[in-house]
C-alpha cells in the first residue's frame, strides 16, 4: 500500500478507497490517443484488474499522441505493448490484453468480467456495440470522443441511467462523421480528455463526487469553454436494446478494419 | 425572438461559423432544424442535437431560450 500513500492520505480515498480501487475491474476498449494516458493513470492509481482491448498495431504516426508506445514498438500489437509498459509502472496489478477487435460474438463474454467499461475507441460501430452490451450486462461505460480541439464526455448506463442511444439513438450515416484517421489531432487534446475519463472511472469506483450521468460534458480547448448539457433517459430505446439481439451496425468509419 | 445558435465540432466547418443570431417566432425544434437545413443544405442527413437551457430538447418542444446549442456526435479517439 506504500506506493499509494499520497492518494490514501486523501480523506475521499483512505485505506478503504484504495481497497476498492484494488478490487475494481476496468476494461479499456481502444488503446489509442484517449486510452494510453488513461491506462497509465488507472494502473498507477492501483486499479487492480485492467483489461486492454485493441486490435491495432503501433505505427509511427501514433506515437505523437499514444504515449505508451515507443519507436521500437512500431509494428507490435498495441494491447500487448500497453500491457508490458503498464507492468513496468505497476507490477502489483493484473493486466489482461485482448489484441483483437470487439465484435458481437465476443462483446458480452469479454465485458461481463469487468465492473466498468471505458470507451476510448474512435468509431461509432464499436461505440454502439459497447453501449448495447453494457445495457444488456448492466454495466456503466465511460465515454469520450473528440473532434479536433473539442471533446464530448459522458458516463452512460450508470445505475441504469441514460445510455448513448438516449442521446444519439441512430448511428450516423457512413462517412458522415470522419474521425482522427483523416482529421488532424493534437496529442494534448485526447490526453486531457482521457484524463477526464480516468477521473470518472476513479469516482465511480470510489462512489465520490458527481458522476457525469445524464450529462454530456462539452469541452473546447481553443476557447477553454466547458459546458454540461443534460439529457433524459429514453426507456423505449433501452427496452429495445434489452429485448433485441446484440448487433453490429453497418458503418465504415475510421480504423475499423480488423 | 432573437436566438443565438452555437455550433460544435464538424458543424462549424460545414457552416463556416461557430455561432450566429437568428430571428425566429414561436417555433419548435423540428421547425428550427428545417430552417437550418434549408439555410445550410450541407447539414442534411447529419445527426444533430439541439439543446436549450443546457438540456437536450425533444423534437416537438418550442424554442423558448435565446441561447441554443447545435451539435453532432463526435467519433475521434
Amino acid at each position: 500500500m506504500k506506493r499509494y500513500i499520497r492518494q490514501i492520505t486523501l480523506s475521499e480515498i483512505g485505506q478503504k478507497g484504495q481497497l476498492k480501487l484494488l478490487n475494481a475491474k476496468v476494461l479499456v476498449v481502444g488503446a489509442g490517443g484517449l486510452g494510453c494516458p488513461l491506462l497509465l493513470y488507472l494502473s498507477s492509481a492501483g486499479v487492480g484488474t485492467i483489461g486492454i482491448l485493441d486490435f491495432d498495431k503501433v505505427s509511427l504516426s501514433n506515437i505523437q499522441r499514444q504515449v505508451l508506445y515507443k519507436e521500437k514498438d512500431i509494428g507490435c500489437l498495441k494491447a500487448e505493448v500497453a500491457k508490458s509498459t503498464l507492468y513496468e509502472h505497476n507490477s502489483e496489478i493484473k493486466i489482461e490484453s485482448y489484441p483483437f477487435a470487439l465484435d458481437k460474438s465476443n462483446a458480452l463474454e469479454i465485458l461481463k468480467s469487468y465492473d466498468i467499461v471505458v470507451d476510448s475507441t474512435d468509431n461509432f460501430r464499436t461505440r454502439y456495440l459497447i453501449n448495447d452490451a453494457c445495457v444488456k450486462l448492466n454495466k456503466p461505460f465511460v465515454f469520450a470522443a473528440l473532434y479536433k480541439f473539442e471533446g464530448q464526455l459522458s458516463v452512460f448506463n450508470y445505475q441504469s441511467g441514460p445510455t448513448y442511444r438516449c442521446l444519439f439513438p441512430a448511428p450516423p450515416i457512413a462517412g458522415e462523421v470522419p474521425s482522427c484517421e483523416e482529421d488532424g489531432v493534437l496529442g494534448i487534446v485526447p490526453g486531457i480528455i482521457g484524463m477526464y475519463q480516468a477521473n470518472e472511472v476513479i469516482k465511480i469506483i470510489l462512489s465520490i463526487g458527481d458522476i457525469l450521468t445524464g450529462k454530456l460534458l462539452s469541452l473546447n480547448f481553443l476557447t477553454n469553454r466547458q459546458q454540461i448539457i443534460h439529457f433524459d433517459k429514453n426507456e423505449k430505446e433501452i427496452d429495445s436494446i434489452k429485448k433485441g439481439e446484440l448487433s453490429f451496425i453497418e458503418l465504415n468509419d475510421c480504423k475499423f478494419n480488423p | 425572438m432573437k436566438v443565438k445558435l452555437r455550433y460544435y465540432g464538424k458543424l462549424v466547418e460545414r457552416i463556416g461559423k461557430s455561432d450566429e443570431i437568428l430571428l425566429v417566432d414561436d417555433i419548435t425544434v423540428r421547425e428550427l432544424l428545417s430552417i437550418l437545413e434549408k439555410k445550410y443544405p450541407q447539414l442534411k442527413q447529419l445527426s444533430i442535437k439541439i439543446a436549450q437551457n443546457n438540456r437536450i430538447t425533444n423534437i416537438d418542444e418550442t424554442i423558448t431560450s435565446s441561447k441554443i446549442d447545435v451539435f453532432p456526435p463526435f467519433s475521434g479517439g
